[in-house]
């Protein structure tokens, strides 16, 4: 066991408390339970799309009034927001890239049924890798890995029909895996962070009390 | 204290006693990390009790290493700490003391 003690550990331990709600693994776990929907219901699709915004709006919502309520705010250096502005950055070009590529793709002579899966794979993996380099989550390297192996999964089974039942289900199986995982964060992260009664804070009242000495 | 006397003291009685405790110097330390965090936050990190953070965080407070802000969000209050000026120089001091006495004492006993 590293008994070290580090300031940059430290930091790194406090940035990585907000990930430790497992609300990203929840918020991942339905994108998929609505991409499965709307692979399933294939004709009514665009009625399913809207769908998508569940996950977002659940998130911001838990996040909240839930999360922060019971993790407390905190405001992080210089140096860790800098990191975060290039993530943005580094972000924001991987999307002009994949779109230019969509473009591309569309407008050059490529296999019509290659093109695309290669870029939304690239699309879901690099989006993952960079977000678990640039915000040091790296359980998102494997959450990246799985959702790309269950949208490939989908594509093949949608190819090859037969034995299997056709695509969502792949979607499907890897959003069970999410929820569960987000799941037990969550509730783990329920019973170890209990709403702070109120008005027990670092208060005038508290700071009025007669302390005891600790320590020296 | 007279010269004699000063020059006998020992340096490791000349560390900074209100941060070499082992609460304070762990709080001291993610606030020298952190720009500022709500008393929650610092509550969840260190894991210690909500009246022993307060005591230490009130010790702090009065030794002047740590600013206090008030505010709501909506209804409710929200207390935000932050490691001062004095406070950063301070740590940065002791670091320095405890690095000299330690480096002393690990070339000695090896």
């Amino acid at each position: 066991m590293d008994r070290t003690f580090s300031l940059r550990k430290l930091e790194k331990s406090s940035w990585k408390a907000s990930f430790r709600s497992g609300l990203i693994e929840i918020a991942i776990g339905l994108v998929l339970v609505v991409s499965s929907i709307c692979h399933i219901f294939d004709d009514l699709r665009n009625y399913f799309m809207p769908l998508y915004l569940i996950p977002v709006l659940l998130f911001i919502l838990i996040k909240k009034n839930i999360v922060i309520p019971r993790m407390g705010m905190v405001k992080f250096s210089k140096q860790r927001r800098r990191k975060s502005k290039l993530f943005h950055i580094v972000i924001t070009a991987i999307l002009l890239f994949l779109v230019l590529l969509t473009v591309l793709s569309a407008t050059a002579n490529l296999p019509e049924y290659i093109a695309p899966k290669i870029i939304i794979t690239s699309a879901i993996l690099l989006i993952c890798f960079a977000t678990a380099y640039f915000l040091d989550f790296t359980r998102l390297f494997l959450y990246g890995i799985i959702s790309a192996g269950a949208f490939n999964l989908n594509e093949f089974l949608r190819e090859n029909p037969g034995s299997l039942p056709d695509g969502g289900y792949a979607y499907l199986m890897a959003s069970i895996v999410f929820l569960i995982t987000g799941g037990v964060y969550f509730f783990r992260f329920l019973k170890k962070c209990p709403i702070p009664d109120e008005g027990k804070d670092y208060d005038e009242k508290e700071r009025r009390k007669k302390t005891a000495d600790f320590g020296d | 204290m007279t010269k004699r006397k000063e020059e006998k003291k020992q340096p490791i009685l000349e560390i900074d006693r209100l941060i070499h405790e082992p609460s304070r110097l762990l709080i001291l330390s993610l606030l020298y990390v952190l720009e500022n965090a709500e008393f929650l936050f610092l509550l969840r990190q260190t894991g210690m009790a909500q009246g022993n953070l307060s005591s230490h965080l009130k010790r702090l407070e009065d030794g002047g290493y740590i600013d206090v802000t008030k505010e709501f969000v909506g209804k409710k209050p929200r207390t935000l700490l932050a490691l001062n000026q004095s406070g950063r120089k301070a740590f940065k001091q002791y670091v320095l003391e405890m690095k000299k006495i330690f480096d002393g004492l690990h070339a000695e006993i090896n």
